[in-house]
């Protein structure tokens, strides 16, 4: 999700709440903003928390030169901590 | 002054140079050359203090010594505090020195002014040129030394934030020779590489010295060159280099500067736990009141006894089928009375009835039609008389007015 995305998400969440906490809504329209919302916090909680945590370390070839592979791509390797 | 009749003991001479000596070179500030330096094992530091022409024996006391950077290495031209000291069983003095600092610190300083004051003039440290810091960061780059403290702290700050992330580390040495050219061409390669989100280029407190390559205009040129926004992370919160300045966000400490990372993203999970705490609270609080509601409802003795719905309109409609079968009754006789009531008047009419009280009816005999005249009449004249039980021929004899 962009951040962009992300953006519009949490306006349209704010939206809701302020919605769903005026209380004027017909039950009906309530739960269905309810849904939405509860959806939305789901997923952007998701896309927050369950980034894959990964830690890693540039390789430093003899002369202290970042090692690259055959692409120029600098090479890494997971750092233990 | 000692009188030269007065003999002393080498005690008594000793004694007075030391409290001469000890007096007047208290806490004294004296600038000198490192030479022969030794740490005991007891953790106090020996060495002589000298220039061309003189050398001081010196100590410095664990207590003190533990208290330098780094510990001074031999040839190095240091200005101390201290005082002197005179041990009588050796007939010596010494320096016993309280606070050291290496001279060549006074020229980074001055170099260090210079410097700002260059970086300041080309306008380097505006708000103008200072990045926003990415919210939401795919990639943290970390530009430090692989074994110091602040790559750890860093990592143990983004772990407790129990949130997932990626770190690079770009392992560099932070201090001495090369230090400055090697933090700033890992910042020119995480560029030209991509490697990151944001960078956060630091090291862990120490001296001046120790500091110094973050006080590089090569490293400044760095950062300021830098697309990739940059948070400074150098020393603790008291040390200030001119990567600092430069820098787009100066962290206090590299905890911070994890802290200042993922805050945006630590705010924005706050924000949705609230929401949903919020729009649940409501719509639990909006449910249970339809509920009690609904129970009022279920309560209500229409639809406890739901028979005495129908009791009601049963009750009145028997009641309205009385009411109309009496006021039926009621009408049917006043129509019954008011029926004899004609009846008697009808009867009253009949001309038998007439006949009854004694009047008789004359019929002509010849002439159709009842006789109601004596002019109708004429002598000789055959009449016929009704009467109630029958009738009667009659003879008119004579007719009067």
């Amino acid at each position: 999700m962009s951040d962009k995305n992300f953006e519009s998400s949490f306006k349209r969440i704010e939206e809701i709440v302020d919605k769903i906490n005026s209380g004027a809504l017909p039950l009906e329209e309530m739960l269905r903003l309810y849904e939405e919302a509860n959806n939305l916090i789901l997923h952007c909680q998701t896309k927050l928390s369950l980034a894959e945590e990964k830690i890693e370390i540039l390789i430093k070839n003899r002369e202290n030169r970042l090692s690259v592979n055959e692409e120029g791509s600098p090479l890494k390797e997971p750092l233990c901590v | 002054m000692v009188q030269a009749s007065t003999t002393l003991t080498v005690q008594e001479l000793t004694l007075k140079i030391k409290q001469q000596l000890e007096s007047t070179f208290t806490q004294i500030q004296v600038v000198g050359e490192i030479s022969n330096f030794k740490k005991h094992s007891s953790g106090h530091l020996y060495f002589d203090l000298k220039d061309g022409e003189a050398k001081i024996a010196a100590v410095m006391f664990k207590r003190q010594g533990d208290g330098l950077k780094d510990l001074p290495k031999e040839g190095d031209k240091v200005i101390v505090i201290g005082s002197v000291n005179v041990y009588p069983p050796h007939g010596k003095y010494q320096l016993i020195i309280t606070s050291m600092q290496n001279q060549g610190v006074g020229d980074l300083l001055l170099r260090f002014e210079e410097l700002k004051k260059k970086l300041k003039e080309r306008g380097w440290f505006e708000k103008e040129h200072k990045k926003p810091l990415p919210q939401l960061p795919k990639t943290i780059g970390v530009i430090t030394s692989p074994t110091g403290a602040v790559i750890k702290d860093i990592i143990h700050v983004l772990k407790r934030r129990h949130s997932g992330f990626h770190l690079i580390l770009y392992p560099v040495r932070v201090q001495g020779e090369g230090a400055a050219e090697e933090i700033a061409r890992a910042i020119e390669e995480c560029n030209r590489f991509q490697l990151a989100d944001v960078l956060i280029v630091g090291r862990g407190g120490g001296s001046l010295e120790d500091l110094w390559a973050f006080n590089e205009e090569r490293v400044a040129e760095a950062i300021f060159s830098s697309s990739i926004p940059i948070i400074s992370a150098v020393g603790h919160e008291t040390d200030v280099t001119l990567a600092d300045f430069v820098a787009d966000v100066r962290a206090p400490t590299p905890s911070a500067a994890a802290e200042i990372v993922t805050a945006a993203k630590s705010e924005k999970l706050a924000f949705l736990a609230k929401s949903n705490q919020q729009i649940s609270h409501t719509l639990t609080q909006l449910i249970a009141g339809y509920k009690a509601k609904l129970r009022a409802y279920q309560r209500h003795p229409v639809l406890v006894n739901p028979l005495a719905l129908v009791t009601l309109p049963l009750q009145k409609l028997e009641d309205l089928q009385e009411r109309l079968d009496q006021a039926t009754e009621r009408r049917f006789s006043l129509l019954q009375e008011r029926l004899s009531h004609k009846k008697g008047q009808l009867a009253a009419l009949n001309p038998q009835n007439v006949l009854k009280r004694g009047y008789t009816i004359l019929f002509a005999e010849k002439e159709k039609g009842v006789v109601d005249s004596t002019k109708k009449l004429y002598p000789e004249q055959m009449l016929s008389a009704l009467f109630s039980d029958g009738k009667a021929t009659l003879k008119v004899m004579t007719t009067h007015e």
